[in-house]
């Protein structure tokens, strides 16, 4: 009975974490090249509605693909905008989140005639194929941030402009895979959230795109460190939907989920505190 | 990347260029989605000017929608990332309601009434940015996170309350009881929905470029957002720029209280509809200077109106004022280069 609890819990935990930790992985490309993505939440909107729209006539393979493109090019818009046209890169990623809702609805109202929930049970997968999907995409994206010559040189690009520019790295094309990369990245883990179940429905991120922030400052901008705070973060989420069950019916049931935001909010601040007395030290 | 930076005319020229753009967006659309696209066109640009009660709508939403957008305006300003305005607004509703409801059992003067509300509704929207900024003052957790985070669950909390424990009994409606009419705000040009509000509104706005430009702290918020280690280094305090996070949170109360006190009346679970995030955009493409932000918050206010009747007149989206000015915010601010 407890182990079958605990297996159950850890499961959920796994499933609330791994797009998080995709997605917050993606922000830590463009935060390791000093381009702070804040457009994650906006790709992953659109990569789930992308991903139902696409693949109820497409399938899964479609729709995620489809996800991921639609993300990838959301993000690449604002890091261009900020990139390329000398635009502020927090001012780009917050008219990408403002833009992504409105279009959504845009497109949906013009080619389906809702604006609300988009059933496409063709991409509803099990937990576990999604989750394979969403580590295969984690483990990929680690190789490439923290094993590849690619990595390296994006971190360069980032750290010393100067010195990245001397050794014949162009920084600004390695800025702007970056935006890439981090748009690709949500715009999956959001498809994997619609895939889950089976459909988009508007505002279905809930925040989760500026959780995966949080997890890129939680973990100490390493990989390591942002799949830990992921997985805590997850932990969040999973524990707020089983509490959500139990008291399903009460009256203070909607109130749970707060749960994930103001628990982010303390472990961000907690963190912190730890962080600024260790600088205070030294 | 030192270009000196361009005239302020010419920004604003630039400015207006980019909601041009927009429009031109806007009537591209129409013909691409609409089976008619001179009715939605005329839907669209026309029908908030068609009648008292379509203009004076618009006039009523761009209140709030403006009072938010200085909000926003006063936290950038000072560097502050403020992304918590849909939170803020929303306790705004909560403390209004609430506030009316102690005025009507104390008997209090129905003027003194309002203002009570107003003011509670900004001191809670004061608080929740008050937890960010000195969180950040104290711990370096980035403003722009944790105002959101703080903003979700304030939001999660306030509907349920509402919808919940102080829900009207045995209305239909999700929401707490009409509070009571000596305590709303006057309506202007009744049955249109324009109320005291808007004057209000516009009030707040002379005040707060009076400020931001005027006073010395204005310009010290002014200096610390535009270069902090600067501002550091000639003895402003980084606090000054906490105060101005919270300055900017109780405008979102106070925009909250509008809403509340104005043609609803009541407060209304979700009745914040975006209008912290709206408010955001409507800074932005102002430029942040709080004068850009009256005719912004006309123009949105106009853009939103005009999709919500060209989505019940013709068959356009009642969301597409938010696709285009994300598209006039993309535009403008690829035209800032060398300018932060």
């Amino acid at each position: 009975m407890m182990i079958t609890g605990i297996a159950s819990l850890g499961l959920a935990t796994l499933v609330s974490a791994a797009p998080l930790a995709l997605a917050a992985l993606g922000g830590l490309a463009t935060e390791a090249a000093c381009s702070l993505s804040i457009g994650l939440e906006g790709a992953m909107l659109v990569g789930a509605f992308s991903s139902a729209a696409v693949g109820a006539t497409a399938g899964l393979g479609g729709g995620l693909a489809s996800g991921t493109a639609a993300g990838a090019a959301l993000c690449l818009l604002a890091g261009a905008a900020a990139i390329g046209l000398g635009a502020d890169v927090f001012v780009a990623g917050l008219a990408a989140n403002l833009l992504a809702p409105g279009i959504v609805s845009v497109i949906s109202q013009a080619a389906f005639g809702t604006k609300g929930v988009l059933p496409a049970p063709a991409i509803r997968a099990g937990q576990g194929l999604i989750l394979l999907v969403l580590v295969l995409a984690i483990i990929l994206l680690v190789i490439i941030l923290a094993k590849s010559v690619f990595g390296l040189r994006l971190r360069a690009a980032g750290e010393g402009g100067e010195v990245a520019e001397a050794a014949g790295i162009h920084g600004s094309r390695y800025r702007l895979s970056a935006h890439l990369i981090a748009g690709a990245s949500a715009g999956l883990a959001g498809a994997c959230l619609a895939s889950g179940i089976g459909a988009y429905a508007p505002g279905m991120t809930t925040g989760r795109g500026w959780i995966a922030l949080v997890a890129v400052f939680l973990g100490a901008r390493r990989c390591s460190g942002v799949i830990a705070a992921s997985l805590l973060l997850g932990l969040l989420f999973a524990l707020s939907n089983i509490a959500q069950g139990f008291w399903s019916g009460a009256s203070g049931a909607e109130l749970v989920q707060a749960l994930p935001y103001a628990a982010t909010a303390f472990a961000f601040v907690a963190w912190g505190l730890g962080d600024f007395r260790k600088r205070g030290r030294t | 990347m030192n270009a000196p930076a361009p005239r302020a005319g010419v920004m604003a020229w630039s400015r207006v260029l980019a909601l041009g753009a927009a429009i031109l967006i806007a009537i591209i659309y129409a013909f691409v989605a609409s089976s008619d696209p001179r009715e939605a066109m005329k839907a669209f640009f026309l029908s908030p000017f068609s009648s008292d009660y379509t203009f004076f709508s618009m006039l009523e939403y761009s209140g709030p929608l403006l009072i938010c957008a200085l909000g926003a305006c006063v936290a950038f300003r000072a560097g502050a990332f403020n992304l918590g305005g849909e939170g803020q607004v929303s306790v705004g509703t909560l403390a209004a309601a609430l506030a009316a409801g102690i005025s009507s059992r104390l008997g209090l003067d129905p003027g003194l009434g309002i203002a009570f509300s107003i003011l509670t509704a900004a001191a809670a929207g004061a608080f929740l940015a008050y937890l960010s900024a000195i969180a950040e003052l104290k711990t370096g957790a980035q403003v722009m996170l944790t105002s959101f985070l703080v903003s979700q669950t304030a939001l999660i909390v306030v509907d349920w309350a509402v919808g919940g424990p102080l829900r009207e009994e045995g209305s239909n409606l999700l929401g707490m009881a009409p509070i009571d009419s000596v305590y709303r705000l006057p309506l202007l040009a009744p049955p249109s929905p324009l109320s005291l509000g808007f004057p209000l509104a516009l009030a707040l706005a002379a005040l707060t470029i009076l400020f931001t430009k005027g006073s010395r702290q204005g310009m010290e918020i002014r200096l610390l957002g535009k270069n902090p280690s600067f501002a550091w280094a000639v003895g402003i305090s980084p606090k000054l720029g906490a105060a101005a996070m919270v300055l900017s949170g109780a405008m979102g109360g106070m925009a909250g209280s509008l809403l509340v006190l104005g043609q609803a009346g009541r407060a209304v679970k979700g009745m914040t509809g975006g209008v912290g995030w709206n408010g955001l955009a409507v800074a932005l493409i102002s430029g942040t200077d709080g004068l850009g932000a009256v005719p912004a918050a006309l123009f949105f206010a106009w853009l939103d109106s005009g999709s919500k009747q060209a989505s019940i007149l013709s068959d356009l989206s009642p969301d597409a004022s938010s696709v285009l000015v994300a598209i006039a915010l993309f535009l403008i601010t690829a035209r800032r280069r060398g300018r932060r």
